[in-house]
């Protein structure tokens, strides 16, 4: 393997370069070392993303196999009943899903995972700004997977009102059979989420802001470090009002207060509640997170793959500075667009048409990146190697999902397809389509600096070709589903006639799910295989320009040899001024002779 | 750059990619399905377990041979259960040699239902692929089944798959179908009841932990809402009833979109199942009671030195007995299933209701004041005096641990408040009429069968009315209630009584109709 | 593999969009023609965007294609130069703006009259036809006796149903929505008819069944472990038999087993 490697360091001298001598403990464990954090952050997610996975294809098997006996847990908790679930079983299967999903994969895989592991070595920093308040991020991680999987031990085998949780089905501990402590279980490890969220998106703001290298201005960040910049600033703004609307939540089950409990409603022939609470209150609280949370789930992913997409196409990023300001337009328009998520729910409707306005405005950054993806692949040279496939299936799918997201933002169509398997669908193109790609694509991509050794690309392949498939035969059927009125998180829709057709397309659904969560294993099996048997690789195994590969592979403690200095932006493939196609940032030029100005080169 | 050794995998793998792929796909064709289903079951009743083991296998078995288990039913014809199927007889016929068609008659109304059942819009007739089974009851072929597989309804001719060498004589009886209404019954009953009734009927699903009140355990035979006299069993149009419309105040939803075919499916089957339970109940009741023949018993016995050979021939009579128990207590209750359904078990109000005036409704609250405000309270609010006493468990003779009053499952039960207007067993005045007549037994209500017609429907229209109640509508009817009280050498206790509801009239609610103003 | 991937990600669409196509000829499309006039006019603006969108999808799936066969190809040549273009980004920041300025604009009559009670029509708001209460797992009716209004507060002659609501066909009406423990959802599939019900409210919720029939009605948001049960229909009826109707439920609710004893009350 011949990689240009064009800072002439011995590349495997220094991975103990800087480092003291450390113990075990201190130096994987409980490490301070924001790599290891983020593989940590790494290898956590990918393991929840298989118990997540579990408990959908659990949610698909009911839908495909209607109250027949679910593989072991039939056998385990419902012998009697011939392995048949109950239908508060499947609640929290889907509840569960949602929330591991959400909580324990998507969010810390992004911004934990990735940016724990980029934010330094691209900003040319050291480490981050507080190690320790980057350690205890990741290990507050842990009590709340904790609280979650101790909800599963509780009566009802795990939270069972929905991701959303809505009062006062979440409320009531008489609402809902799982409503018991496990509810209390999941709003304490979502809080703890909330927690190891916080710490981590206080520390990327101060880290970026504070610890670039020489000559990295802002509008020489690449577009990840800005979308980890702007997710950063979302969760600090966002998450304060979802931590305090748990707090009151539990306060209500736990304290006998009633935010959200209205007075005089009998659930479960108790007596009639008392208090004058506003179950609406928790909605407009959950949303006003969980909407900024949707680009949390993101954007991060959508600079990723701007970064891994000029490099594949060894082509300057096309509109750099458009991109960088339509997320920050989306960032700003997602703090007002949370009202989209209740249209149908009893707001004053006045409200639903400033929400629809800025709803449909919001698609506008989005649509204005897509274009810009598919310029930045226009007139480059591209090679299908599994970043490129995956990081073109992240448009690809994200193209679905934001477009189905305008049916959804327009509020009379809403009426219709509000809270059908229409919005399944949409969510999971733009979280699985298009984030999930996304980290698959920057999994493949920065592998080689994490561990010093490329993943193997022919079951990097089939992983992305089962997948590709195994999610579109998934999630695409089921906007036909939601155009046909089948309501989501129902255990069994084929009850209601005009439904009951649906059953062979629900397990065609299941079957490609089942293909889709099988391929997961190429994945964590590449991962874990080609960590001992990739192929090794020197610093800059895709020629690309960034900061973090100009420092070793894996880079030590400390990162860098010497102080990288930045001279340019981080997408100047191609450039003339140099004959490789690739020219580092820290690459320093003369400054050109001001007689021969360098021409642009015609697109040919 | 340097290759770092690649481990165990043959070299043509490591450089070839692609073999990978392939690999790859093979492995994720190969079926995960290595986990076969456990099969649903009957549960044995407690007291079941507790006889000594042979006594309890000869239970178990002779249960599994009467009723089967929830894969294979078991139609036992000595039950008054529709088990489904059509009868029907052969007709003289002139058709020769090995034949597989021979003219019948079906009973004239299940003639209908037959062909409701298989004819399709086109006037054909589809049995399905393997044909739809048929059991021969008497005659030649008597014991045997066939598979039929067409019929014509003009010349009522049946075709059945095999060819015989003798037709069927004229006038051998048969059952076509036999059993599928219990087996649709059972497909319904696994797709709505089960979660919260539980496989047996005995209440315990996997959801009914939750479920304030539990749900219904059959197993008794008992049912709390029914429009049959006091001491008789449900009628079939009463649980039906139930399923259609549920009982508010409870988790039993209404399940009125189910077809009329489907409903009468699950009612057969829950009758079946309740059938099944009560015999279980009542074979064990005779084997404890009167035998003695639990675990602990014989203990004691052997303790006491009472002769093993002697106390194993008892076992060994009750095992032999044991069909013949079983026989006897199953004639026993289908007798009363079969009462059940005879017009003069119905409650029939003898006069038709009183129309509703306040004079009406006053005489109605005085008998209320007499005879239910132990439970219901003074203002019908289900919190008389009897909720917060210890009452005494009937069966064991002990109080119950908790204060309150207990239905006949050893679960709390509440009075029903009657503010809240949501009457569980409905709300038409007949409906009422039936509770104060029948009284609900299970839940210890007592029954008025005895009293004044007239005076019943007084209460009805009382209680429909409480609701709506206006502050101090009723004062001057129980002040007057009081005073013939205390002249009739009323005591201590009903002097207080009268304070308390005075006090209580006095800050009366105007009904708990929700908190309907709100929003 | 060029060819094979090229293909992939030509495939992929194709395949989507030609399920689309054929989806409404399987009956895998809405549950029939919308039932009511403002399903139809959500119809026709769901198709209006469907339309967009397509023609948005099947664009940008050329163009990714395209632009993938392009510079896929085995040349010498380097990759083109060029950090964008700001016409271009000019032109794809107003074009979708004005198309969403306008999918947002256009929409908002059909939200108005759906949802703001000054906009129902007057008719259905003056006399609602029945109070819905959304139970764990039921709906639960009441109407008010014929020739009474509904009140918001129960009323001694109230009649009372289950799991089916009686509606006059043809003509607007109101119902009030309510419920008795969590948060429900009034969904009517075939006439587009979408509500929340929410603890602590009553909701006015307006609909027009144009012909008579039966319609599905169904719980559109959890509501617990019974959710997908709460089943119901809507029944709506010409006039003159929506009123004996409610003459016989006045009558089978005021039953008092004496006139008819002997006939089968399974009713």
């Amino acid at each position: 393997m011949s990689v240009a490697d064009p800072v002439s360091h011995d590349a495997h001298d220094d991975a103990h370069g800087h480092g003291h001598e450390q113990s075990f403990i201190s130096k994987y464990v409980f490490s301070t070392d924001h790599k290891v954090i983020g593989i940590q952050f790494l290898v956590t997610t990918l393991l929840m993303l298989m118990v997540g996975g579990a408990l959908a294809l659990g949610v698909r098997w009911q839908l495909a196999f209607p109250w027949e006996s679910m593989p072991l847990v039939g056998r385990l908790l419902f012998s009697g009943e011939g392995g048949q679930i109950s239908p508060e079983f499947y609640t929290m299967l889907f509840t569960m899903h949602a929330t591991v999903m959400i909580f324990l994969v998507i969010i810390p895989i992004l911004a934990g995972a990735f940016g724990n592991f980029l934010i330094p070595l691209m900003i040319g920093a050291d480490d981050m700004a507080f190690p320790v308040l980057n350690m205890l991020s990741y290990w507050f991680m842990w009590p709340a997977i904790v609280c979650f999987f101790a909800s599963f031990f509780c009566a009802g085998n795990g939270a069972a009102a929905g991701w959303t949780s809505y009062p006062v089905l979440s409320a009531l501990p008489q609402a809902a059979p799982a409503s018991g402590m496990a509810q209390n279980w999941w709003l304490i490890g979502v809080t703890l989420v909330g927690v190891s969220s916080m710490m981590g998106s206080v520390n990327y703001m101060t880290t970026i802001i504070n610890m670039r290298a020489p000559g990295m201005t802002l509008f020489r960040m690449p577009l990840t470090i800005w979308a980890m910049f702007i997710t950063a600033i979302l969760q600090a703004f966002a998450l304060p009002v979802l931590t305090a609307a748990g707090f009151m939540l539990v306060a209500d089950r736990l304290l006998g207060t009633c935010f959200f409990i209205p007075a005089g409603l009998v659930v479960n022939n108790a007596d009639p509640t008392v208090g004058g609470g506003q179950p609406l209150l928790w909605q407009h609280l959950f949303w006003f997170y969980s909407h900024p949370a949707v680009y949390i789930m993101l954007l991060p992913a959508m600079g990723m793959v701007s970064d891994m997409l000029a490099n594949v196409a060894r082509k300057p990023l096309f509109g750099y500075k458009p991109m960088v300001y339509s997320m920050a337009a989306i960032a700003g328009l997602g703090f007002i667009v949370w009202g989209h998520h209740m249209f149908t729910s009893g707001m004053n409707p006045a409200l639903g048409m400033t929400f629809m306005t800025s709803t449909m405005m919001i698609a506008l950054p989005s649509a204005i990146k897509t274009f810009n993806w598919i310029g930045t692949i226009w007139g480059g040279k591209i090679e299908f190697n599994t970043v490129t496939l995956n990081s073109v299936a992240f448009v690809s799918m994200f193209v679905v999902g934001g477009l189905s997201g305008i049916f959804m933002a327009a509020v009379p169509v809403d009426i219709y397809i509000h809270d059908t398997y229409f919005i399944v669908a949409h969510f999971h193109y733009v979280l699985f389509g298009a984030t999930l790609f996304g980290v698959f694509g920057a999994i493949f991509f920065w592998y080689p600096k994490m561990f010093g050794r490329k993943m193997n690309e022919g079951l990097g392949r089939a992983h992305f070709f089962f997948t590709f498939l195994g999610a579109n035969g998934t999630f695409f059927p089921m906007h036909l589903l939601g155009v046909a009125g089948m309501p989501r998180r129902y255990a069994d829709p084929y009850l209601h006639p005009y439904l009951e057709h649906f059953l062979p397309m629900n397990q065609f659904m299941t079957y490609s799910a089942i293909m889709m969560g099988c391929a997961q294993f190429l994945l964590l099996f590449n991962f874990a295989y080609s960590m001992f048997y990739g192929e090794k690789v020197g610093r800059n195994p895709w020629k690309a320009n960034g900061l973090e590969w100009t420092a070793p592979s894996p880079p030590g403690h400390g990162n860098f040899d010497v102080l990288p200095v930045c001279y340019r932006g981080p997408y100047e493939y191609s450039s003339p001024l140099v004959e490789e196609d690739f020219l580092l940032q820290t690459e320093y030029l003369p400054p050109p002779d001001k007689a021969e100005p360098v021409k642009e080169p015609e697109h040919a | 750059m340097r290759h770092s050794h690649y481990g165990v995998l043959p070299v043509s793998i490591r450089q070839n990619s692609n073999i990978l792929f392939v690999l790859a796909c093979g492995f994720l064709f190969v079926g995960c399905d290595a986990f076969s289903p456990p099969d649903a079951v009957f549960v044995v009743r407690e007291e079941t377990n507790q006889l000594t083991s042979n006594v309890s296998n000869a239970v178990e078995a002779e249960l599994d041979n009467s009723f089967g288990n929830p894969h294979q039913l078991v139609a036992w014809l000595k039950l008054p259960v529709d088990f489904g199927g059509v009868m029907g007889a052969t007709e003289e016929s002139t058709l020769e040699g090995p034949l597989n068609k021979f003219p019948v008659t079906f009973d004239t109304e299940a003639d209908e239902k037959f062909i409701a059942q298989f004819q399709n819009d086109d006037g054909d007739f589809k049995f399905g692929e393997s044909g739809a089974r048929l059991d021969w009851m008497t005659g030649e072929y008597a014991g045997k089944s066939m598979q039929v597989i067409g019929y014509d309804a003009e010349t009522q001719l049946l075709t059945t798959k095999e060819k015989v060498e003798v037709p069927p004589a004229a006038g051998d009886t048969f059952v076509l179908s036999a059993g599928d209404t219990l087996k649709s019954g059972r497909a319904l009953y696994m797709e709505h009841c089960l979660h919260c009734h539980g496989v047996s009927g005995d209440g315990n699903g996997p959801t009914a932990l939750y479920l304030n009140p539990r749900p219904r355990d059959y197993r008794l035979g008992q049912f709390k809402f029914k429009s049959t006299k006091p001491a008789e069993k449900v009628r079939q149009e009463g649980l039906g009833r139930v399923i259609k419309y549920g009982i508010p105040g409870t988790y039993m939803p209404s399940f009125l979109l189910l077809e009329d075919e489907e409903l009468y499916a699950i009612v057969e089957y829950v009758r079946w199942l309740s059938m099944r339970g009560e015999l279980e109940y009542r074979v064990d009741q005779e084997l404890v009671l009167a035998s003695g023949l639990t675990n602990k018993i014989i203990a004691e016995r052997k303790a006491d030195g009472d002769d093993s050979e002697e106390i194993q021939e008892e076992i060994d009579e009750a095992v032999a007995n044991m069909p013949v128990l079983f026989d006897d207590l199953a004639g026993q209750l289908a007798e009363s299933w079969l009462l059940a359904e005879e017009e003069g078990s119905l409650i029939v109000p003898a006069v038709a209701r009183v129309e509703d005036s306040f004079e009406s409704r006053a005489r109605g609250r005085k008998f209320f004041l007499e005879k239910c405000t132990n439970c219901h309270g003074h203002k019908g609010r289900g919190n008389g005096s009897m909720t917060e006493d210890y009452q005494k468990n009937e069966e064991t003779g002990e109080l119950y641990a908790e204060p309150g009053l207990f239905d006949i499952w050893g679960n709390s039960v509440k009075p029903r408040n009657l503010t809240q207007g949501v009457y569980r067993g409905g709300r038409r005045p007949v409906d009422l009429f039936y509770r104060l007549y029948g009284g609900i037994g299970p839940s210890k209500m007592p029954n008025f069968a005895t009293t004044d017609p007239q005076i019943l429907w007084d209460t009805v229209n009382y209680v429909l009315h409480v609701p709506f109640e206006t502050p101090g509508e009723y004062i001057e009817v129980d002040k007057e209630y009081f005073e013939s009280k205390k002249k009739s050498g009323g005591d201590e206790e009903k002097a207080a009584d009268e304070e308390a509801a005075t006090t209580e009239t006095k800050q009366t609610a105007t009904g708990s109709t929700e908190s309907s103003d709100q929003g | 593999m060029r060819w094979f991937w090229l293909t992939f990600f030509t495939v992929c669409p194709i395949a989507a969009v030609v399920l689309c196509v054929v989806a409404p000829g399987l009956d895998w499309w809405f549950p029939g023609e919308a039932g009511s006039p403002l399903g139809e006019r959500i119809d026709s603006l769901f198709y209006l965007i469907l339309y967009i969108v397509t023609g948005t999808f099947i664009g940008t799936q050329i163009a990714m294609v395209y632009v993938l066969w392009k510079s896929s190809k085995k040349d010498d040549e380097r990759a083109w130069y060029s950090h964008g273009s700001h016409n271009l980004e000019v032109i794809w920041t107003i074009v979708p703006a004005g198309i969403l300025l306008f999918i947002a604009l256009y929409q908002m009559d059909v939200w108005a009259e759906f949802r703001v009670l000054s906009k129902f029509p007057k008719e259905a708001r003056k006399a609602p036809v029945a109070e819905v209460m959304a139970r764990q797992f039921e709906w639960r009716i009441r109407y008010p006796e014929p020739g009474r209004t509904l009140q918001i507060q129960q009323q001694p002659t109230d009649l009372y149903a289950v799991n089916e609501l009686i509606v006059p066909a043809a003509k607007p009406v109101m119902i009030y929505l309510k419920t008795q423990d969590v948060q429900h959802s009034f969904f009517l599939p075939e006439l587009r008819v979408k509500q929340d019900a929410v603890p602590g409210q009553i909701i006015p919720v307006w609909f027009e069944a144009t012909k008579p029939g039966e319609y599905v009605l169904v719980c559109a948001e959890l509501c617990g472990w019974g959710h997908y049960k709460m089943g119901a229909r809507v029944v709506a009826l010409a006039e003159e038999q929506f009123e004996a109707a409610m003459e016989k439920l006045a009558e089978e609710q005021s039953d008092d087993g004496f006139a008819d004893a002997g006939e089968s009350d399974d009713e």
